[in-house]
């Protein structure tokens, strides 16, 4: 649905504790029966925010004593918003929650327990299980995951054709990939868009080193030899001219829109991509899995859920929406639209209709050797400072353990502020 | 930003100065910024309003040409030049006919900072053209008259005449421009996003990051609070200074 990278994110200081705002949950009501609840939820465009509408609509449906207050905002400035009104303990009672950020806003929300769980009828063994493990903290569940992607590689069929490829098979390889990249490179041209975020990055060491930036308990390992592998490897691409060089900016979207435009040949982004893409290209594309490295394919997952707000007065209502909201009927109606990806295993082939058959293969086999993608409490920092120091390392004026280890200790420093 | 709030007293400024990896970075980072943009910027303004001054013709369509850069938005000015210094920009199409291969300004760290000033320049000189321009016309002539009967050059008239009528304005524009680009935002946030590495971030930019992406008010206060105090000093300065060399008549 959305991008899972660059964006703020709460730099939990040390005084973790209670959301102690009082505040009645953002204006959430009781009257005559019907509970008003306010729904908080990022949407960037016209599309999105209707098809959120529906949403609502289903819920006021399935429960008549229910009603949804629908708020929305762009991506970014949702966490913004989040945070101020967090401080004001006025935040809306369902949130809408992304698995590399549930660790920064744990506090706000309210934890899942199995019995509130089968309560409003959510039972997390239908649902994808690296989702469900993307949307717990330390063990607890503190959303219900609507969505998923595993990371895919992007690539121009007509651009493979025309260097006399092979589209990539199913097991291909680094080596494979590399080549690939080489033979379509020159003439203004780059066989690989990359993306300096963090989760891209995670993409490549996990396949080329089998582990990922984020220890298993949560601690920051930038400096992991997979990791330093992975920068290695991209700043080689760049290096022989098989990748663009990179420009500072701010825009998360470069890499892709490179793809799109056809200045690249591939790209790695998320299947919440594949609507703006059949969208936008004029050329012939196909979705690949993240190449083979030593150990086999691996590759991140991340993906969204709601989640109850800790202040909300009305949890178990807010619950039983949720149940709606991450229903089968929901998810099927976005997975027509091409909106997101099912985190329920069994709507998940609702998703492979028209033009997103072409990425049926990839997503069942990306499904099978996905990852959560871990966080850190200030994934965002991790983030910004990787975004901004990747652009000097890729272009080859910084050595890949000087620029991990600088974001590193930057953030560990920052952390402790 | 969640949770309990605590008075820390001065621990906030005691964490920005010592412990804090970015903050004096960021303030070196904006000082460079200041000490280029600002000489840059009153040359330019002051060159092209001597320039279109009575003589010439079309004299008001240069200064409406000259200042609509300083109306236009400057979100939508950055993302212009974002969109000309990228590496597959206009700039770097008209690079390559000068054979030159990686044009890629935004790429580097000297680079990044001379897009933003040159960014900078080109929105923020239009303002300062248009109050010297407004001063230079308030020159009465018979003092010119006066230097050149006296055998005054031009350069002579411009150093004993004009500098001296036009030092009302030049202190406006001096205190403005000053407190304006140390509070420079919107051109890293825009064109570079602070980086490569931190060599874009300003200090507004990081007390935004602090405050607004990583929730930490408490360090993004003081970093607001030394900038306050950075800009109140230099302008406190700079009205004790005017009495030398500010003549009002």
């Amino acid at each position: 649905m959305k991008r899972f990278v660059g964006a703020p994110l709460a730099a939990v200081g040390a005084l973790a504790l209670l959301a102690g705002c009082s505040g009645g949950g953002g204006g959430s009501t009781q009257e005559d029966g019907v509970t008003t609840l306010t729904f908080s939820m990022w949407a960037g465009s016209t599309p999105e925010t209707e098809a959120l509408e529906t949403l609502v609509g289903l819920v006021e449906a399935e429960y008549p004593n229910i009603q949804l207050e629908l708020e929305t905002a762009p991506f970014n400035d949702y966490w913004t918003r989040l945070a101020a009104q967090a401080s004001g303990g006025t935040e809306a009672c369902i949130l809408g929650v992304q698995s590399p950020r549930a660790t920064s806003i744990r506090e706000l929300l309210l934890p899942l327990d199995d019995r509130m769980l089968a309560d409003a009828g959510i039972d997390l063994a239908e649902f994808d299980s690296a989702i469900v493990e993307g949307t717990q903290v330390d063990g607890e569940q503190v959303a219900v995951p609507y969505d998923l992607g595993p990371l895919i590689v992007f690539y121009n069929a007509d651009a493979f054709a025309e260097a006399g490829l092979d589209a990539p098979a199913e097991d291909w390889t680094v080596d494979d990939f590399s080549e690939a990249a080489a033979a379509l490179s020159g003439d203004g041209k780059y066989g690989y868009a990359i993306n300096p975020t963090v989760d891209t990055t995670t993409a490549w060491s996990l396949t080329l080193g089998g582990e990922q930036g984020v220890a298993a308990d949560g601690s920051l390992q930038l400096t992991d030899p997979a990791m330093v592998e992975a920068v290695a490897y991209l700043q080689g691409l760049v290096a022989d001219g098989s990748a663009p060089q990179l420009p500072a900016t701010s825009d998360s979207y470069n890499a892709l829109n490179s793809f799109v435009a056809g200045d690249a040949a591939m790209a790695i982004d998320g299947p919440w991509q594949l609507a703006y893409v059949a969208e936008q290209v004029a050329f012939e594309y196909g979705v690949a899995l993240i190449p083979a490295g030593p150990n086999g394919s691996a590759t991140p997952v991340a993906g969204s859920g709601y989640g109850v707000s800790a202040s909300c007065e009305y949890p178990e209502e807010a619950l039983q929406a949720i149940s709606v909201l991450t229903g089968p009927e929901a998810q099927t109606a976005l997975a027509e639209q091409g909106r997101a990806f099912p985190s329920r295993t069994a709507e998940q082939p609702a998703y492979y209709q028209g033009a997103f058959a072409i990425a049926e293969d990839t997503l069942s086999a990306a499904g099978a050797t996905g990852e959560a993608l871990r966080s850190t409490a200030n994934f965002t920092q991790v983030n910004t400072l990787f975004n901004q120091y990747a652009v000097s390392a890729l272009n080859g004026d910084m050595t890949a353990e000087d620029f991990l280890g600088t974001v590193q200790s930057q953030t560990e420093a920052g952390a402790g502020q | 930003m969640f949770g309990e709030r605590t008075f820390v007293g001065f621990q906030n400024f005691v964490t920005i100065f010592t412990s804090d990896p970015m903050f004096w970075r960021t303030v070196g980072n904006t000082l460079l910024f200041v000490v280029l943009y600002v000489p840059l910027n009153f040359v330019l303004a002051l060159g092209l309003a001597l320039w279109i001054s009575p003589r010439i013709r079309g004299r008001g369509l240069y200064r409406l040409l000259f200042f609509l850069p300083a109306v236009t938005p400057i979100v939508a000015n950055a993302l212009v030049w974002r969109l000309l210094v990228q590496p597959n920009g206009v700039f770097a199409d008209i690079a390559s006919w000068f054979g030159v291969e990686q044009f890629n300004p935004l790429g580097t760290e000297t680079g990044a900072m001379a897009a933003v000033v040159v960014m900078s320049l080109w929105q923020g000189f239009g303002y300062n053209m248009l109050v010297f321009s407004a001063g230079l016309d308030s020159i009465p002539d018979h003092l010119y008259e006066a230097a050149s009967l006296d055998g005054a050059s031009a350069p002579r008239r411009f150093w004993h005449v004009t500098l001296p009528m036009l030092s009302p304005s030049l202190f406006f524009a001096a205190v403005m421009t000053l407190i304006t680009s140390f509070q420079v935002f919107a051109q890293p946030y825009v064109l570079t996003g602070g980086g490569p590495g931190v060599a874009t971030t300003t200090m507004v930019m990081y007390l935004y990051q602090r405050g607004f992406q990583l929730f930490d008010l408490g360090t993004a206060s003081a970093v607001a609070t030394v900038l306050f105090a950075i800009i109140a000093l230099i302008t406190a300065v700079q009205f004790l200074g005017q009495r030398k060399w500010v003549h009002y008549e």
